[in-house]
């Protein structure tokens, strides 16, 4: 059976909705299963890589928990959308776990150079 | 070709569901093998037999069992996902002490572990969003 790798692009901030747990969810079982995953964090999902969010004052579990743990399980290639990043002013250093900015048109390349790309 | 198709938007409240039945069934017509549908997120709710929606509107839940028996379609539902939501088959509501269920065959409540095997086997995974 071939290889294939998986590109899952995050566009949702972190607690308001389901969707940022959900694709980790997917992340982790995929790579659990062995295949090569990708995290793109796109529009509001670079929230989720913050050092400083508080979710406990909202009763909720810490993202920067999960997301500080996906070197464990061999999600390396984490990619932040530069222009998310600079109109919320983040910066790498603010991140639970090494990321890379890129632009759109590196994006473009991510999406023609996966064989499985799952929208979140 | 083989095709998977995974659904997370919302069962009720969105086109999502009815799209990727209309796909998957525009699928099928054409000849193409679905080796798994997988609903995930809000769509769970499509695998709850209890709706009940008025007679001249759409009834989701029907729509997929209907396709699923005629091509003996294998319909996944996250049970992580459906349990949370109150989506439970007979033996789950067992073991989780509840008084009653809502969802049976064609419908199966398994895990994510799922949606990577259906990535790996179908040549394409097409994805039904919100």
């Amino acid at each position: 059976m071939p290889q294939k790798n998986i590109l899952l692009i995050l566009s949702h901030a972190p607690y308001g909705d389901t969707s940022a747990k959900e694709a980790l969810d997917v992340a982790l079982t995929a790579a659990a299963f062995g295949l090569p995953v990708t995290l793109l964090f796109t529009q509001d999902a670079p929230y989720l890589l913050l050092k400083s969010q508080q979710p406990q004052q909202i009763q909720q579990k810490n993202f920067a928990n999960i997301c500080s743990a996906l070197p464990m399980y061999d999600i390396e290639n984490i990619y932040i959308e530069a222009q998310a990043a600079q109109t919320k002013r983040i910066t790498l250093d603010q991140l639970v776990v090494p990321a890379k900015f890129v632009s759109h048109t590196d994006i473009a390349l991510m999406i023609r150079d996966h064989d499985v790309v799952i929208r979140f | 070709m083989i095709f998977s198709i995974l659904i997370y938007g919302s069962a009720h409240n969105s086109q999502s569901a009815h799209s990727a039945y209309r796909f998957t069934h525009s699928l099928l017509q054409s000849g193409h093998q679905i080796h798994r549908v997988f609903f995930y997120g809000e769509s769970v709710h499509v695998a709850s037999g209890l709706s009940a929606p008025p007679r001249d509107e759409l009834n989701i839940h029907q729509l997929w069992k209907d396709l699923a028996e005629a091509h003996q379609l294998d319909l996944v539902v996250c049970i992580a996902a459906a349990l949370k939501r109150g989506v439970m088959d007979e033996s789950e509501a067992r073991r989780h002490e509840k008084s009653s269920f809502n969802t049976q065959a064609p419908f199966e409540l398994s895990g994510l572990g799922q949606l990577s095997e259906a990535a790996i086997i179908s040549d394409r995974l097409v994805t039904f969003g919100a």
